[in-house]
């Protein structure tokens, strides 16, 4: 019995929107039979309210099921649970009033009508709205700023911190609390809170100080992915490898909370810690406010031997090169503008191009990497680049760039390799440039290599 | 068979299986370009080489793969062991021959001290032999990878390890993975191109660069490192370049027929060879040629144009990387230490392969520096397995010359540009070099970390056959991290 009523209760997701988009459109009838047009609506009204109080009953009932089970926060619970009970009963009078109020008079009909609508939609939303906090958690509308302290949180540690606190602690809460926290408990387990996590849940504690590799905490996160008491549950963010090696490491110092950093020296735990730093450092290229690839356009692009791809799958960040680059000149550059959101890198290396073909890519905003090298291109070509204030890397290699435009170069923060080999830039620019801007690595090339007497020196053994 | 069904033999049930998988470009499509082609994808897909979307944004868009064919010893390159130096000459403790296979070492050999100084070099600190002085300039740039483990001690199968992900034939080779993940940003050149060196090829042969089951398009194209480098590239008397393309068309039309027929992937390659060959007349003579370089790169690489070497070949293969071609395998026949004879020892010949070896991989290093090609190239250099701290003494016999046999336990590989870290190093040895303590990895894992570089998850660049999904890096793999930038 108890595997029927829990398998119902699965249901509860489900079913629960149905009742809501019912009985809303029940409201919307009522509505809309006010005006001239729609009037004769007003007759859906009552077997809409009918249909959604039924489908409230179900979701009720199958919440009833599902809460059965456990793991959720009780105080959400309790909240959502009478206000869903509620809203079953009270969808069910509202049906019933709709149909007393027939034999009322036209006008006190409909004003009482939308009175009693009005509370079944606030119960409605409100419902609606601690269900969804308790799958996608409280903070599920307001993510960004939850986000964003996570980030100072990660940077902010040194070697005297507490271990727990800055490394623990953070794994945990991006990859295990989703499901055991303050509001969900799976398995009776919590490990938000270190008097939790010693307490452990239902199949007993969860570290072993003194034997790390039967913790349930690291026993689970090894099992083979497939296993059903694998942990993170299949299709959860999981574990890195060095991620459990840290559990690991950390568990079988004591599964200390007092520790500081500093006191753990094991290579795979050092490791982790510098990861940490590194991750926070870069800034992931965010796409979302970039309009998608014009697949069309790029396969008509493509028949010209124009390539624009994109950087990876699931990026509308994109780069282009050529087939043929010795073919290309401004005009084919031009073809180009249409995905001059999307370009982060543009290889025009060995094209037929112009200066002016450089006022077209001064509206590539976004553009990161940009590759001149052998192409016919002068100073002109790079005060052209001011707009692009992005771009990090530059190579003219091979281009007819003099001092003057390197200088110009200088000023611009976002750069961080430029590459002038084989170009008229002179040695002195080179030391101007360091001087004004040390942050750019300015490859000048020209490498040689020392000839050494042991070049030529062939090893034989002596003769007899 | 009777005539008029013969040809029916050609639909297999492996191109059955293929088809209903919509074809080979429906798979490279539908897997890697996420379907940002729409309607029209069909018809790009009839080009097997045709650029594709990696899984994430890859530092890397090629690699130089430097085989020294044959296996380098460790502890005369990259391997300091001043302990063994202590050990030498005396006999080596029963612990480490129990239970171990060899290929030539018989009873019980000598241990070899180190037949080299070494110094530390750059910010780095790495350890160098005095054998590559050149190469100990640029450590700053290179990861090394002290621990790398393999589980063949004989030449054949444990190359085929290295670059197909297991020691026995019929595997694609890391190179065709590649391409066919990739595809190549010149269609005017192979995607994948093969240069050897040292007068032989490697011992497991050309399978090192085939292409297993994926398609044959993938393949590595070998690459003649003196006189032309393909044969038959210049038109027969009496037939020009007008009269070729005809030829080509009509052959094509008629494979294209054939296509249609019977779908079978091989028509596919054969068009795309065609059509590659003819415009590789045009294309390849330019490239191959080192001729036109200038004379400051000939002194960096020190190549002599018009003598075979490893020198030229790397020449080449920056040649190669810089017009875009994906993969590039250079094999360097001759690092066999074994003491057999003075080409083979490690008193002389290793000093003379090092030598060779030396000043123009620093060049290549350099070189694709300051064309801004590094940050992009993922260069890796490495053997088939290591040389064992023991003196070789082949059928319990002293050699004529000092030898060291086939070690697997542990040797050194490394890796440069292409977003690994500069100047770092993962993996150590035991004093005497025989054992990993700490960072042990397998060619699985190094093979992981080259597709992480390229943008690939090697656990999701796979290809379907014989009814399930296979993968270079078979079951295991995992990217090594710590030389990862």
């Amino acid at each position: 019995m108890g595997e029927v009523s829990s398998f119902f209760g699965r249901f509860h997701p489900i079913l629960v929107h149905f009742p809501i988009g019912i009985l809303w459109l029940a409201f919307v009838f009522e509505l809309l039979s006010r005006t001239k047009k729609f009037k004769k609506v007003r007759f859906a009204v009552e077997p809409s309210l009918l249909i959604g109080a039924c489908g409230a009953v179900f979701a009720a009932l199958s919440g009833f099921l599902l809460s059965q089970e456990g793991g959720y926060e009780e105080k959400l619970l309790q909240n959502h649970q009478w206000l869903g009970i509620g809203t079953a009963i009270f969808s069910f009078l509202t049906y019933l009033f709709h149909r007393k109020t027939f034999l009322l008079k036209e006008k006190q009909r409909k004003r009482l009508r939308i009175i009693v609508f009005i509370p079944l939609m606030v119960l409605l939303i409100a419902t609606g709205h601690l269900g969804g906090s308790m799958t996608h958690g409280e903070d599920f509308l307001t993510p960004n700023s939850a986000e964003g302290e996570e980030l100072t949180k990660q940077v902010s540690f040194s070697k005297d911190s507490n271990f727990y606190k800055h490394i623990i602690a953070p794994l945990l809460e991006k990859k295990c609390y989703s499901c055991h926290n303050a509001k969900k408990q799976k398995g009776q387990l919590r490990l938000d809170e270190v008097e939790f996590i010693l307490k452990g849940g239902k199949h007993g504690v969860v570290v072993k100080t003194a034997n790390p590799t039967e913790s349930e905490l690291y026993k689970r996160l090894i099992l083979p992915a497939e296993d059903e008491h694998h942990m993170p549950p299949k299709g959860r963010p999981q574990l890195t490898n060095n991620e459990v090696d840290v559990l690991y490491g950390w568990m079988e110092a004591g599964a200390s909370f007092d520790k500081k950093i500093s006191e753990f020296v094991d290579d795979k735990i050092v490791q982790y810690i510098e990861s940490l730093k590194e991750t926070s450092a870069t800034v992931e290229l965010d796409d979302t406010a970039i309009p998608e690839l014009d697949a069309e356009r790029m396969v008509e692009l493509r028949a010209k031997g124009i390539i624009v791809m994109p950087l990876s799958q699931n990026t509308k960040f994109a780069k282009a090169f050529f087939i043929n680059p010795a073919t290309i000149t401004d005009k084919e550059v031009e073809l180009l503008t249409p995905f001059k959101q999307q370009l982060i890198q543009l290889k025009l290396t060995r094209t037929a191009i112009s200066n002016s073909a450089l006022k077209t890519l001064s509206t590539f905003g976004n553009l990161r990497s940009l590759e001149l090298d052998y192409t016919a291109i002068n100073d002109e070509a790079i005060d052209q680049l001011k707009e692009l204030t992005k771009l990090e890397r530059l190579n003219l290699v091979s281009t007819k760039v003099t001092d003057k435009g390197i200088l110009v170069l200088a000023a611009r923060p976002s750069l961080k390799e430029v590459f002038v080999f084989n170009t008229l830039v002179t040695k002195q620019a080179i030391v101007d440039f360091q001087k004004r801007n040390s942050k750019v690595s300015l490859d000048t090339g020209n490498y040689t290599l020392q000839t050494l007497a042991s070049d030529t020196l062939v090893h034989k053994r002596k003769s007899k | 068979m009777d005539q008029p069904f013969s040809d029916l033999k050609n639909i297999s049930r492996r191109h059955f299986l293929y088809e209903s998988a919509a074809g080979l470009g429906g798979v490279a499509l539908s897997t890697l370009l996420g379907g940002c082609f729409g309607s029209k994808a069909k018809e790009l897909s009839m080009d097997p080489m045709f650029p594709r979307v990696p899984h994430f944004p890859g530092k890397a868009k090629s690699v130089i793969y430097l085989h020294m064919a044959g296996a380098p010893s460790q502890f005369e390159t990259f391997d300091f062991k001043p302990e063994l130096q202590k050990l030498h000459n005396q006999l080596c403790p029963q612990s480490l021959l129990e239970g171990k296979k060899f290929a030539f070492i018989r009873g019980t050999p000598k241990m070899l001290g180190p037949q080299a100084s070494f110094k530390q070099y750059g910010e780095s600190r790495a350890w160098v032999s005095e054998h590559l002085p050149h190469l100990s300039t640029v450590v700053d740039e290179l990861s090394f990878l002290h621990a790398v483990n393999t589980d063949q001690f004989n030449h054949a199968p444990a190359q085929l390890l290295v670059h197909t992900g297991t020691p026995r034939l019929g595997r694609p080779s890391i190179g065709s993975w590649v391409t066919y993940g990739l595809g190549t940003e010149n269609s005017n050149l192979p995607g994948f191109v093969v240069l050897t060196s040292g007068g032989k090829t490697p011992d497991a042969g050309k399978s090192v660069w085939g292409s297993g089951f994926l398609p044959s398009v993938y393949q590595g194209v070998q690459c003649r490192s003196v006189g032309e480098p393909v044969l038959y590239l210049n038109d027969p008397e009496g037939i020009d370049r007008a009269m070729k393309k005809k030829t080509i068309d009509a052959i094509n039309q008629v494979n294209q027929e054939h296509y249609k027929e019977f779908q079978d992937p091989e028509t596919l390659t054969r068009i795309n060879q065609y059509e590659l060959a003819y415009r590789m007349q045009m294309s390849v003579p330019e490239v191959m040629n080192i001729n036109t370089e200038p004379a400051s790169i000939h002194e960096l690489y020190g190549t002599k144009p018009g003598k075979a070497s490893f020198a030229n070949n790397c020449l080449l293969a920056r040649k190669l990387v810089e017009q875009g071609v994906r993969f590039v395998q250079l094999f360097d026949w001759g690092w066999d230490s074994h003491g057999t004879d003075e080409a083979l020892a490690i008193d002389y010949g290793l000093r003379n392969k090092c030598r060779e070896i030396d000043r123009p991989i620093t060049a290549l290093l350099l070189d694709l520096k300051q064309r801004g090609l590094l940050d992009e190239t993922l260069v890796v250099w490495g053997g088939e397995f290591g040389r064992t701290p023991m003196q070789e003494n082949r059928e319990n016999k002293t050699m004529p010359f000092l030898g060291r046999d086939h070690h697997v336990e542990a040797f050194t590989m490394w890796m440069a540009g292409g977003g690994i870290k500069k100047g770092g190093s993962w993996g150590e040895t035991d004093e005497i070099g025989y054992y990993p303590t700490k960072g042990k990895v397998s060619l699985h894992d190094v093979q992981a970390t080259i597709l992480n570089q390229l943008g690939f998850d090697h656990e999701k660049l796979v290809y379907q056959f014989q009814g399930r999904p296979f993968r270079l890096t078979d079951v295991e793999g995992k990217v090594i991290q710590e030389i990862v930038s």
